[in-house]
C-alpha cells in the first residue's frame, strides 16, 4: 500500500475536526462515567452540565501571577494541541485516507510525546509558582519513565508490517489484530497513553496532591484550552490504540472511518473508565515499576514478537 | 439567555473549610449546581465554612484575593471572619440556592468582592535578568517575601535545591487548620514540620450512645471521601461524601466494594504514610490506635455500652491504606451500635477522633509530632496523602451533631 495523503486544506479541516469531535467525546464521556461511578441521581444531564460548566469557565477572566513567562504560558497549550495534531497526522483515518500517513509514521509519534513532555512542562514552568513547578518537574520525571515503553510497543507492532507507517501496520492486522497476537501490547500502550495525556492514576503533574500542580494557577479561558488539548491529545491516543491494536479502519459493513471512530469511542471509554476506578500512582512508585517491570516486560514482548515473525 | 442557561450552574466554588465545616464541603460535593475547585484561580465564590483561627485570617485574605474578580464570598456557620471581607451569610439547608444566587449575580456584573490586600507585593521585585530571574539577594530561605530557592546537601548526598515553603493552612487535600512546613528538594520534603490546631470542637455533659456513633460514622466517611478526592478519585470521593451525609450499612458496604479492590484506592495508598505502632500508641487517638491492632478505646470502660459487644480492632498495616479501611470498619460498626444503643447516654464519649479525656492540646501537639515523623523524607505527595489520612477533630461535623445530643 502507498502512504495515503489528504490534500494540505482538506488535511486542516479534517485535522481540526477529529481533534475538536474527538475533545468534546472524550469530555462528554468523561462527565456520563464520573456521574455513573459517583451514583449522581440524574446522570443522563452530566454532558450537559460539563457544557455548562465549560461556558461557565470561559466567561470568567484569566489570571496572572507574579513575573510569569507569559509567552510560554500562552504556547503551552497550543503546543500541546498541536502536537496532538501531528500524532494524528501519522494516523490513517480509513482505507487510503490519512493526513500524511508517513514511512517512518511511529518515529514521528514518538516525537510527538517528547514534544509533549516540553508542553507540559512549559505550563508548570511559566506561571513562577512552586506547586505548578514541582507539577512540570513530575512530568519530565514521569515522561522519561515511559518513553521507551512506547518505541518498544510501536516497533513490536511494525515488525509483523514489516513497516514503520501506521497504514501497513492496520493492513497487516488483516487476518489477526495484534490486541490477540500481541497481548501484552494494548495494556502497556495505556500506560503510554494515560501517562502522555496525564489521566486518572498518571495524572501527576496536575495532581489533586498538589492543587492541580500546572495548572494550579490558570483560570478563564486558558483553563478550557488546557483541558480542550488534553482531551483532543486522549482522543488522539484512543485512535492510535485502535490503529495498533483493533485493526483500525478494518471491519465489515460500515465504511473504515465509521469502524475507527467506534472502536476509539470503546478505547475511549476505557481510559476514562479507569480514570475514575484507579487511584493515583505515587510518583517514586510509578518511576519504579515503570523502570523495573514495565520497560523489561515491554522488551520481552520486542523480543518475543520478533522471534515469533521469524519462525 | 446564556445567563439563564448557566445560571443552573455548575458555580465554581472554593471552599475554605474551618474547624467544624467539613459537612459542608461534603453537601456541596454532592450537589449537582455546584464545582468544587481545588485552585482558587478558577473560582467564582469563595466559601467559608466553619470556624476561622485567628492565625488562619490573613491566609484567608490571601485565598480571596486570589480569586479572579467578579467574585462572591458566601460563609455558612464561620464564626471569626476577618474584619475586611463581607460574606453573604447562608444556612447549610439554603447554600446550594445562595450560591446560584450569587454566581448568577456575579455573571451578570452584579455582585463582586473588592481586594482586600495591596495588588502589587509591596516588596518590589529585584531580580535583573530578562525574565526577571537572578539579581543580589534573591536566592536563598525567603527574600523579599519570596520563596527562593539555595543549594544544600539532600539525605541522598547530591546538593541540589532546596526551597522553603508553607503549604496550608487552606491548601485543599489538608486537614482543617493544618499547616506543612517544608524544605522541598526536587518534591523530597527533606525538611518538615507539621502543625495542627490548638483549639478544637468537644463534647460536654451527658449524650446519647447513638447521637455518638452516628457522629463517628458521619466523621470518618467524611474523612474517606476527602482523602478519595485526594487521591485523584473525584467521582467515587462524591459517592462517599454523599454516603457521609447519610450514612447507611449498606452503602458502607458498596463503598467498600468499590474503593477497596486491588487496581482502585490502594493504588494511591499502599505503602504511604507508613506509622509504627509505637508511634500511634498513647497519642489520644483512639481509632488511628486500633488501625494498628492497640485497643485503646473508652468504650470498653463505658458502662453505656454494655452487652454491645465491640470488636476487637484489627492491625491494618499502618499505612494509608490502613487507616482507611479502619474508617470503613469504624463506620459499619458505629452505625449498627448506634441501632442497638436505642437510648442509653454516657458522659465520658470515645469520640470519633480520639479519647474526651485528652485535651485538645495535648491532642494537637501528639498528633503534629507523629504526622511530622510520617512526612519527613518523603515525596510530596506521599506526604499530603499521609496528612489527608491524618484528619483532626476540627475535620468532624460537631456543629451538626450538637443538634441531636439533648440537653
Amino acid at each position: 500500500m502507498t502512504p495515503a495523503t489528504l490534500h494540505p486544506l482538506l488535511a486542516v479541516v479534517v485535522g481540526g475536526l477529529v481533534l475538536a469531535g474527538g475533545a468534546v467525546v472524550v469530555g462528554a464521556l468523561d462527565a456520563v462515567v464520573g456521574a455513573a461511578v459517583a451514583g449522581d441521581p440524574r446522570p443522563a444531564t452530566a454532558g450537559v452540565r460539563a457544557w455548562r460548566r465549560v461556558v461557565l469557565a470561559w466567561r470568567r477572566p484569566g489570571t496572572v501571577t507574579e513575573r510569569p513567562d507569559l509567552v510560554l504560558w500562552v504556547v503551552a497549550p497550543a503546543a500541546y494541541v498541536g502536537v496532538a495534531a501531528l500524532a494524528l497526522a501519522v494516523l490513517p483515518l480509513g482505507d487510503g485516507i490519512a493526513i500524511a500517513d508517513v514511512r517512518t509514521g511511529i518515529v514521528v509519534f514518538g516525537a510527538v510525546e517528547v514534544l509533549a513532555m516540553v508542553a507540559v512542562f512549559l505550563h508548570g514552568w511559566a506561571a513562577n509558582s512552586a506547586l505548578a513547578l514541582v507539577g512540570a518537574y513530575r512530568f519530565v520525571a514521569e515522561s522519561l519513565s515511559f518513553l521507551l515503553l512506547s518505541m518498544f510497543v510501536l516497533i513490536a507492532a511494525a515488525l509483523p508490517a514489516e513497516s514503520m507507517a501506521f497504514g501497513e501496520i492496520v493492513a497487516s492486522q488483516q487476518g489477526l489484530w495484534n490486541v490477540v497476537r500481541q497481548p501484552l501490547g494494548l495494556p502497556l500502550f495505556t500506560v503510554v497513553a494515560l501517562g502522555t495525556t496525564f489521566w486518572g492514576p498518571l495524572n501527576l503533574p496536575d495532581g489533586a496532591d498538589i492543587a492541580t500542580g500546572t495548572s494550579l494557577e490558570v483560570g478563564g479561558p486558558a483553563y478550557i484550552a488546557w483541558q480542550v488539548a488534553r482531551r483532543a491529545m486522549l482522543a488522539v491516543y484512543a485512535i492510535a490504540t485502535s490503529v495498533v491494536f483493533l485493526g483500525g479502519h478494518l471491519g465489515p459493513v460500515l465504511p473504515g472511518p465509521v469502524w475507527l471512530a467506534l472502536k476509539s469511542v470503546v478505547v475511549a471509554s476505557g481510559f476514562v473508565w479507569l480514570g475514575h476506578r484507579v487511584g493515583r500512582v505515587p510518583m517514586d512508585r510509578f518511576v519504579r515499576v515503570a523502570w523495573t517491570v514495565l520497560l523489561p516486560l515491554s522488551f520481552l514482548h520486542l523480543a518475543v514478537t520478533g522471534a515469533v515473525v521469524l519462525l | 439567555m446564556a445567563v439563564t442557561w448557566t445560571s443552573a450552574g455548575p458555580v465554581p466554588v472554593f471552599v475554605a473549610t474551618g474547624a467544624g465545616g467539613a459537612a459542608v464541603r461534603h453537601a456541596l460535593r454532592a450537589a449537582d449546581e455546584v464545582d468544587l475547585v481545588r485552585s482558587p484561580r478558577r473560582a467564582c465564590v469563595l466559601l467559608v465554612a466553619g470556624d476561622v483561627p485567628t492565625g488562619d485570617r490573613s491566609p484567608l485574605l490571601q485565598v480571596h484575593d486570589q480569586v479572579p474578580r467578579p467574585r462572591g464570598v458566601v460563609a455558612v456557620g464561620a464564626r471569626g471572619m476577618p474584619a475586611e471581607l463581607a460574606p453573604i451569610t447562608s444556612s447549610l439547608g439554603g447554600l446550594v440556592a445562595t450560591i446560584l444566587e450569587v454566581g448568577s449575580q456575579i455573571l451578570v456584573g452584579e455582585h463582586d468582592s473588592d481586594d482586600v490586600l495591596p495588588a502589587t507585593n509591596p516588596v518590589e521585585w529585584r531580580g535583573v535578568g530578562p525574565n526577571g530571574q537572578g539579581g543580589e539577594g534573591m536566592m536563598g530561605g525567603v527574600p523579599y517575601g519570596r520563596a527562593m530557592a539555595m543549594t544544600a546537601e539532600g539525605s541522598d548526598g547530591l546538593t541540589l535545591d532546596r526551597l522553603y515553603l508553607t503549604l496550608g493552612p487552606w491548601l485543599p487535600g489538608l486537614p482543617s487548620g493544618c499547616r506543612l512546613e517544608v524544605g522541598l528538594q526536587g518534591d523530597v520534603l527533606e525538611e518538615a514540620s507539621v502543625a495542627y490546631p490548638t483549639t478544637g470542637p468537644t463534647l460536654a455533659g451527658q449524650v446519647r450512645v447513638a447521637s455518638v456513633e452516628q457522629l463517628r460514622a458521619r466523621t470518618l466517611l467524611g474523612w474517606l471521601a476527602d482523602l478519595t478526592d485526594t487521591a485523584g478519585l473525584p467521582a467515587l470521593a462524591r459517592r462517599v461524601s454523599r454516603l457521609a451525609l447519610d450514612p447507611t450499612p449498606e452503602g458502607v458496604d458498596a463503598v467498600r466494594r468499590r474503593l477497596d479492590r486491588r487496581w482502585g484506592l490502594p493504588v494511591a495508598t499502599d505503602g504511604v504514610g507508613h506509622l509504627e505502632r509505637d508511634d500511634v500508641t498513647g497519642c489520644g487517638l483512639g481509632w488511628l490506635a486500633r488501625s494498628r491492632g492497640v485497643d485503646e478505646d473508652a468504650r470498653r470502660d463505658d458502662r453505656a455500652y454494655d452487652g454491645l459487644e465491640l470488636a476487637a480492632p484489627t492491625d491494618r498495616g499502618g499505612d494509608v491504606t490502613g487507616r482507611w479501611r479502619t474508617w470503613l470498619d469504624e463506620a459499619a460498626e458505629a452505625l449498627r451500635l448506634a441501632e442497638a444503643a436505642e437510648d442509653r447516654t454516657t458522659d465520658r464519649p470515645e469520640l470519633p477522633w480520639g479519647s474526651a479525656a485528652v485535651t485538645v492540646e495535648d491532642r494537637a501537639v501528639a498528633h503534629a509530632a507523629l504526622a511530622t515523623r510520617a512526612v519527613s523524607g518523603a515525596e510530596l505527595g506521599r506526604a499530603v496523602l499521609t496528612l489527608a489520612s491524618l484528619p483532626s477533630a476540627c475535620d468532624a461535623d460537631v456543629a451538626a451533631s450538637r443538634a441531636e445530643v439533648p440537653a
